[in-house]
């Protein structure tokens, strides 16, 4: 993410610099510092849990879950990340969780196999190519979506992602890469008529 | 790849975009709501300073929050056993008679340990009763080899008594044991009148109280250097949280008594409190 400008470099150490010192306030028990953390991370890890949740209530859920564990283990958290990151981490474990208990109590779990009938016999009845992204998307099994939701959609690192999920990056470029393959087939009829 | 897949892909790209975008960030309200949660979670970490029978409470916060308060209780509880084993040894050259112990399971040959104990004795009750005739030769007085005569304590005054002869660990242990059922019963009556009261429907505000008490005993006794078996550890520690709620209770009937109730019974305290107290020590303990 960075542009290797030194300018920059300078104001990325800096911020990082504030932030240890804002992590180290708020596990002394300073408000504000948690505060401050808050406001420096919220919108990201709105954003994320949004994506990945689909739905206002829920997304709020996962990022104040999110935010209200960070802040009780950040004694825990030992600088080998960005707080971000470490953050990041946090968001998706909150939210891949809190999204299977949701499915679970739904019981209307949206299969691969639903996700294929996408792009089946009612191709007219479905013109809009979001619409369909989204029903494709969504039908992806949950390693795949979470790594192109964070990769295509929000913008994350492979490092970010695979360090958020607890893995290597090459899984995580195996991942995107059959994330859009798989994509490909289901969307590929609607893409060439909107191309066409 | 092929270049059709590339287009493929950024038409994707651009299509994904628009998947599930977040509207505006509402800041204010999920801060509200996290900073309720915490000063929530805060306030009931206060309440119950040490963790729940499963670890409620990270270690770290406990270390932080009881750091001076355990250190204290460590002190308090060496000096207390270092007063019990003081007491015992004087009161032995004080006095020739010098209690010691009829019941087996408290029973050792070396040390002066007290025959009968009631619940609610003294230590100094404990320790000062005058012992049986058969067990005057296990005094702890050493003896010189080949005279079969007492050997006259160093220093000037009979009333002198070796450190090493008061520090004996079997009789540190056997006195700890000693407090700890004392302990026990005290905790069991305290938990009964509790129990009592909940099916009464109305607790007595006093419980509070006895329960803060009890709860300086209890951190004495977790802490205490004699304090090696590890089943005791734990339920010592299992009756620590009890009592710490107990000791924040309002007297009003509430959620945290419906707390306190449940943990009672998933917990078995009561059952683990009688079990705790050894088949054969239990008469004599209890003054039967």
């Amino acid at each position: 993410m960075s542009d290797g400008c030194p300018e920059h470099e300078l104001l990325q150490r800096r911020a990082r610099v504030e932030e240890r010192e804002l992590i180290a306030n708020a596990v002394a028990g300073d408000a504000t510092a948690e505060r401050a953390l808050y406001d420096a991370h919220v919108d990201r890890v709105y954003r994320l849990a949004f994506r990945l949740a689909g739905s206002d209530d829920l997304a709020q859920d996962f990022t104040q879950d999110a935010f209200i564990r960070a802040f009780q283990r950040l004694g825990e958290f030992r600088g080998d990340s960005s707080f971000g990151t470490w953050l990041h981490a946090i968001t998706v474990s909150v939210s891949l969780n809190g999204l299977r208990k949701v499915k679970r109590l739904r019981t209307r779990e949206v299969g691969l196999d639903e996700g294929l009938a996408v792009a089946g016999g009612q191709r007219e009845a479905e013109p809009d190519l979001k619409v369909r992204m989204r029903q494709a998307i969504d039908s992806l099994p949950e390693g795949y979506r979470t790594v192109f939701v964070m990769h295509d959609v929000e913008g994350f690192t492979h490092e970010e992602i695979a360090t958020a999920l607890g893995v290597q990056s090459g899984t995580s470029k195996a991942q995107l890469f059959r994330a859009r393959a798989k994509l490909r087939v289901l969307l590929a009829p609607f893409v060439t008529r909107d191309v066409s | 790849m092929t270049h059709d897949d590339d287009e493929m892909d950024a038409l994707l790209r651009d299509a994904a975009r628009g998947y599930n975008e977040p509207p505006a960030t509402p800041r204010d309200e999920m801060w509200t709501r996290i900073a309720q949660h915490r000063a929530a979670s805060s306030a009931v970490s206060g309440a119950a300073t040490s963790a729940a029978p499963s670890g409620i409470l990270p270690l770290t916060r406990r270390w932080n929050a009881g750091r001076l308060a355990t250190a204290a209780a460590g002190i308090a509880a060496v000096l207390l056993l270092g007063v019990l084993i003081g007491r015992t040894s004087m009161s032995g050259v004080r006095a020739p008679q010098v209690a010691s112990i009829r019941t087996p399971a408290v029973r050792t040959p070396a040390v002066n340990v007290p025959e009968q104990v009631a619940i609610g004795e003294s230590p100094e009750s404990i320790i000062t009763r005058p012992h049986s005739p058969d067990q005057r030769g296990t005094s702890a007085t050493p003896v010189n080899p080949g005279s079969g005569q007492k050997r006259p304590p160093r220093g000037s005054a009979s009333t002198r008594i070796e450190p090493e002869q008061s520090l004996d660990p079997q009789t540190a242990q056997r006195l700890y044991q000693l407090v700890a059922l004392q302990h026990f019963g005290r905790t069991e009556q305290l938990l009964t009148a509790f129990r009592a009261d909940v099916r009464r429907g109305q607790i007595d505000a006093r419980i509070s109280e006895w329960a803060r008490d009890l709860l300086s005993t209890t951190r004495l006794l977790i802490d205490s250097p004699a304090a090696d078996d590890p089943q005791l550890r734990v339920l010592l520690g299992d009756l620590e949280v009890l009592l710490a709620r107990m000791a924040h209770h309002t007297g009003a009937r509430g959620e945290d008594t419906k707390t306190i109730d449940d943990a009672l019974g998933k917990g078995e305290i009561m059952n683990r409190l009688r079990t705790a107290v050894p088949a054969g020590v239990a008469p004599e303990v209890q003054g039967e």
